[in-house]
C-alpha cells in the first residue's frame, strides 16, 4: 500500500495525469481496479491534489511550430553555406548550397518521412478505376494470366510455386532480385471478385473494381502494397516487418490483424474498418506535426480526400466485411450508396433521373449469390421505387407508379 | 516527450544521428519539446514574439553546439534551461530600459477544470474558487518548481539545476505547494474526492 505523499512523487504517475498516453492510462486503470478500498481512496485523493497543478495552457499552433522550425533550419543553413563559401570561392557551391536548402527544408517538412520514390508512379497508375474486361494477373516480367472465373483465387505458396484457381501455374523464382521488390498487379474489373494469399501468408479478399500491386516475395524491412477499391486483409502476424496499405491518399500500417479498406477512385471517402489488432493511418503527404490516427477494433475512419479530415466511429464492422463472404449488409444505408455497391459487384449500371435516392434508407441484407433478376427484385420491393431494365446490364430507378 | 521514451533504444540512436548532423533526427527532437518548450517559455515572460524568438534561438545553438553537449541530463532539460537563461537575458535587456520593480514572476495561471464544470455545485465552485487564488499567490518560484516537476516531469536534480538551488530546496518548494492544496483540500469538509473515475464505463 502506497501513501498518498507515493503516488504524488510517482513520475508514471505524475505523467499520467499530465500528459497522458493509451499506454499509461492503460497501466494506471487496471492499477486502480485492482487496489483495495484505501488504496483506491489514496490515489483518488493524490490524482485530486495533482490536478489542480495544472496550469493554464498557451496554444501554439501546428503553422506557427512549422514557421519557427523553418526559421532555425534556415539560420543553421546560411551558417553551413558561408562556411562552404570560405573553404571553395565558387558561385557553383552557393547554388549547390541553396539547392540543398531547398532539399532538406522540402524533404524534412513537407513530405512522409520516408516516402519511396515509386510510391507516387503507383498512386498515379491505381487512380484510374478498373470497371471493364476480365480478371487477370499481371506479372512482373509483363506476362499477363487470364483469372477466367467469376470468383478466382491466386496464391504463391511455400514452396514457391503460383497457384491459380487451384491449379499450379508458375513456379516462381523465391531467392532472386532481392534488393528490387518484383512488382505484380492483379486486376479485377466489376462483376468479378477474388482472392489472394500472398506470399507471407497474408489473405486478402478483392471486391469487384480493384486493384492490389504487391510483390511477389517480401525482401524489405516492410510489407508494403497499394490498393486501388476495396479489399478485406487478414494479414499474417509478423512485427519486424510492418504491413502497409498504401492508396491513393492514405497509408494504413499494420503489424497483423483484420481491416477492411475501401478507397475507390470514384468516392470521395476512403473507409477503413477495423476487425481485430490495431492499425495506424497516416495521409500519404503529411506534414511534419501530423498525427497518425490509430484504429481500434470496430471503429471506421472516414478519410474524406477532398477536406483531407478523418472522422472516427464505431460501427456494426459486418456491415462493412460482409461482402467478401458474398453478403451485403446495410444499415440505414441510403438507396444511393446501395446501388453504387451493387453496380461494383454485379457489373450493371443504374439510372434515375430527379429521384432523391438519398433520402430512401434501407436496412437487411442481399446475398450475393441471387441471380441478377432475383436482387433487382428484391431491391424494388424493399426500396419501393420501380426498377425497369432498359438494354444489357442497364436499368433505368423510377417512382413507384 | 516523456523520460519513458527518453530511455529507449530508439532515443538512443535517434541523439546519436542527431550530432552526426541528420536534420531528420533534429527535426524530430523539435518536434518532441516544442510544445514543452513553448509553455513554459511563456510562463517566465508574457511577450509570445519573445518567447518565439528565444526558442529559435535555443535549437539554433542546440544544434551548432551539439557536438559540445555532454549527454548527462535529458534532452528536455538542456533545452528548458537554455530557454530560461535567454529569456531572463531578454527581461534584464528590457528592464535596464524601463525601470521596472525588479520582483521575478512565472506567469503560471491555474487552469479551470472541466470536470467541475459539468458538476457545478455551489460548495465545489467555492473550493475551486479558493485553490485557484491559493496558487496565484504561491511564491514564483515555488510555481515553476512545480510547473518542472509536473507539467515536464523534470526529477529533482534537473529542477535543482534549473532554478540553481540545492536538490533538497527543490523538493522543500514542490512539497510547500502540495502541502498547500491539500490543506484547502482537507479543510472543506471532511474529504472533498471529486469523483475521477466515475466516467468510466
Amino acid at each position: 500500500m502506497k501513501r498518498i505523499s507515493q503516488y504524488i512523487d510517482d513520475e508514471s504517475f505524475i505523467q499520467w495525469i499530465f500528459a497522458p498516453t493509451e499506454e499509461l492510462e492503460k497501466r494506471w486503470t487496471d492499477y486502480y481496479e485492482r487496489a483495495n478500498k484505501r488504496e483506491r481512496k489514496n490515489i483518488d485523493e493524490a490524482k485530486s491534489v495533482l490536478l489542480q497543478f495544472k496550469s493554464k495552457r498557451k496554444e501554439i499552433t501546428e503553422k506557427e511550430k512549422l514557421d519557427l522550425f523553418s526559421a532555425v533550419l534556415h539560420k543553421i543553413e546560411r551558417r553551413e553555406k558561408s562556411r562552404v563559401l570560405h573553404l571553395f570561392h565558387s558561385h557553383v557551391v552557393r547554388y549547390a548550397a541553396i539547392a540543398i536548402v531547398f532539399f532538406a527544408l522540402g524533404a524534412i517538412l513537407f513530405y512522409q518521412r520516408d516516402n519511396q520514390p515509386d510510391d507516387l508512379l503507383f498512386a498515379e497508375e491505381l487512380n484510374e478505376t478498373v470497371s471493364e474486361g476480365d480478371a487477370k494477373l499481371i506479372r512482373y516480367t509483363g506476362e499477363s494470366i487470364d483469372l477466367e472465373k467469376d470468383k478466382s483465387t491466386v496464391a504463391y505458396s511455400n514452396d514457391g510455386l503460383l497457384v491459380v484457381n487451384q491449379d499450379t501455374i508458375k513456379s516462381v523464382p523465391t531467392s532472386k532480385a532481392p534488393q528490387q521488390e518484383a512488382l505484380n498487379q492483379l486486376i479485377i474489373p466489376y462483376g468479378k471478385n477474388s482472392e489472394i494469399l500472398l506470399a507471407d501468408g497474408t489473405k486478402v479478399y478483392l471486391n469487384a473494381g480493384t486493384r492490389l500491386v504487391y510483390p511477389e516475395q517480401f525482401t524489405g524491412s516492410k510489407r508494403q502494397v497499394f490498393l486501388s477499391g476495396e479489399a478485406f486483409f487478414e494479414v499474417s502476424h509478423d512485427p519486424e516487418h510492418p504491413f502497409i496499405v498504401k492508396t491513393s491518399d492514405l497509408s494504413v500500417e499494420v503489424l497483423g490483424t483484420h481491416f477492411n479498406v475501401s478507397a475507390y477512385p470514384s468516392d470521395n471517402i476512403i473507409e477503413t474498418v477495423l476487425t481485430e489488432g490495431k492499425v495506424v493511418l497516416q495521409k500519404n503527404k503529411s506534414g511534419l506535426f501530423e498525427k497518425k490516427t490509430e484504429l481500434v477494433p470496430n471503429q471506421l475512419a472516414s478519410f474524406d480526400k477532398r477536406t483531407s479530415e478523418s472522422t472516427l466511429r464505431f460501427v456494426d464492422v459486418e456491415n462493412y466485411v460482409s461482402w467478401k463472404d458474398q453478403i451485403l449488409k446495410f444499415e440505414s444505408s441510403d438507396l444511393f450508396h446501395v446501388l453504387s455497391k451493387v453496380e461494383r459487384y454485379y457489373n450493371i449500371r443504374f439510372s434515375y433521373s430527379d429521384l432523391p435516392l438519398k433520402d430512401i434508407l434501407i436496412s437487411g441484407k442481399l446475398e450475393l449469390q441471387e441471380s441478377q433478376d432475383e436482387l433487382i427484385a428484391r431491391i424494388s420491393r424493399t426500396a419501393s421505387v420501380d426498377i425497369v431494365k432498359t438494354e444489357g446490364n442497364r436499368y433505368e430507378i423510377r417512382n413507384k407508379e | 516527450m516523456n523520460a519513458l521514451v527518453e530511455n529507449s533504444e530508439h532515443w538512443q540512436s535517434l541523439w546519436e544521428r542527431f550530432i552526426d548532423g541528420d536534420k531528420k533526427a533534429f527535426a524530430l527532437i523539435y518536434e518532441d519539446n516544442i510544445d514543452g518548450l513553448f509553455q513554459y517559455g511563456s510562463k517566465l515572460h508574457p511577450d509570445e514574439s519573445s518567447v518565439k524568438d528565444a526558442i529559435q534561438e535555443v535549437f539554433y545553438d542546440f544544434y551548432i553546439k551539439r557536438k559540445s553537449i555532454q549527454k548527462s541530463h535529458s534532452i528536455k532539460f538542456y533545452l528548458l534551461l537554455a530557454l530560461k537563461r535567454n529569456l531572463i537575458r531578454k527581461l534584464q535587456a528590457e528592464r535596464k530600459q524601463q525601470v521596472n520593480n525588479e520582483e521575478d514572476d512565472f506567469y503560471s495561471e491555474p487552469e479551470t477544470n472541466p470536470e467541475y464544470q459539468t458538476i457545478k455545485k455551489e460548495s465545489e465552485k467555492e473550493l475551486e474558487e479558493k485553490i485557484k487564488n491559493a496558487l496565484l499567490k504561491l511564491p514564483a518560484k515555488q510555481k515553476e518548481a512545480v510547473y518542472l516537476r509536473f507539467d515536464e516531469t523534470l526529477p529533482y536534480e534537473e529542477i535543482a539545476k534549473i532554478l540553481d538551488i540545492s536538490v533538497e530546496s527543490a523538493r522543500t518548494l514542490v512539497y510547500r505547494a502540495i502541502k498547500t492544496i491539500k490543506k484547502i483540500l482537507k479543510t472543506q469538509g471532511s474529504i472533498v474526492l471529486l469523483t475521477f473515475f466515475k466516467k468510466k464505463q
